[in-house]
């Protein structure tokens, strides 16, 4: 299948200290306006209480600076371009996240929901195949 | 020359350091870079397996040429989102 690109897809990359902020202090994205865009989807990493049956405090997220955003930016537009999107925003954590926090928000808007969908399963598959942030626990002391 | 080695992640906890250092002969590629890393760093050999090399933050294609004050990274098994 194939998409036609919009003229003038938006694209939003950002990588930031700690723990994302909630969706209502996001930017919102831009290209629902003027009625182009039948889908949006917003896909959001949240740090688990558990890993392996540890229970833990925190992730910390390393971030190779400045290769990590260009990857992430090449990514997207990437992406973008394959699927026809209208725009796609994502943010993602370094540093220390705790519990409940959002380490990961990417959000796609796009003429109907099934490229949307497809687009966010392959852009967060790559994310974590090729852009350059490792996460490693930070255990709960008993 | 000497081509100074980023380390991240697993790479980084299996060495203990965020960087090596390895005596390479000039016009060395980044598939050699690879290679000498798992000889001369054991631990790392069964890593690197699925690792590719950055170079000045860019993935480097097959064949390329490291010279020395290039930036080299090892990435590989990478864990974001």
């Amino acid at each position: 299948m194939s998409f036609t690109v919009p003229p003038d897809p938006s694209i939003s990359v950002v990588v930031v200290d700690g723990p994302l902020p909630p969706m209502a202090e996001a930017s919102p994205p831009q290209r629902s306006i003027g009625g182009i865009v039948g889908s949006r989807l917003v896909f959001e990493g949240i740090v688990r209480l558990d890993e392996d049956g540890k229970r833990l405090a925190a992730l910390n997220y390393q971030t190779y600076d400045p290769m990590a955003e260009q990857t992430l930016k090449q990514l997207a537009t990437d992406i973008v371009k394959k699927f026809g999107l209208n725009s796609l925003a994502v943010a993602h954590s370094r540093g220390r996240v705790p519990v409940g926090g959002c380490s990961l928000r990417v959000v796609i808007e796009s003429g109907h929901r099934s490229e949307g969908l497809d687009a966010m399963r392959e852009f967060i598959l790559r994310l974590k195949q090729d852009v350059p942030i490792w996460k490693s626990p930070v255990w709960e002391v008993p | 020359m000497i081509v100074r080695v980023h380390l991240f992640g697993p790479y980084a906890e299996a060495i203990g350091s965020t960087h090596v250092c390895l005596e390479a002969l000039d016009a060395v590629t980044s598939e050699q870079v690879l290679e000498q890393l798992g000889r001369e760093h054991q631990i790392l050999a069964p890593l690197l397996r699925s690792a590719r090399l950055a170079v000045n933050h860019s993935f480097a294609p097959p064949g390329t040429i490291i010279a020395e004050r290039d930036e080299v990274a090892v990435i590989g098994m990478v864990s974001g989102g």
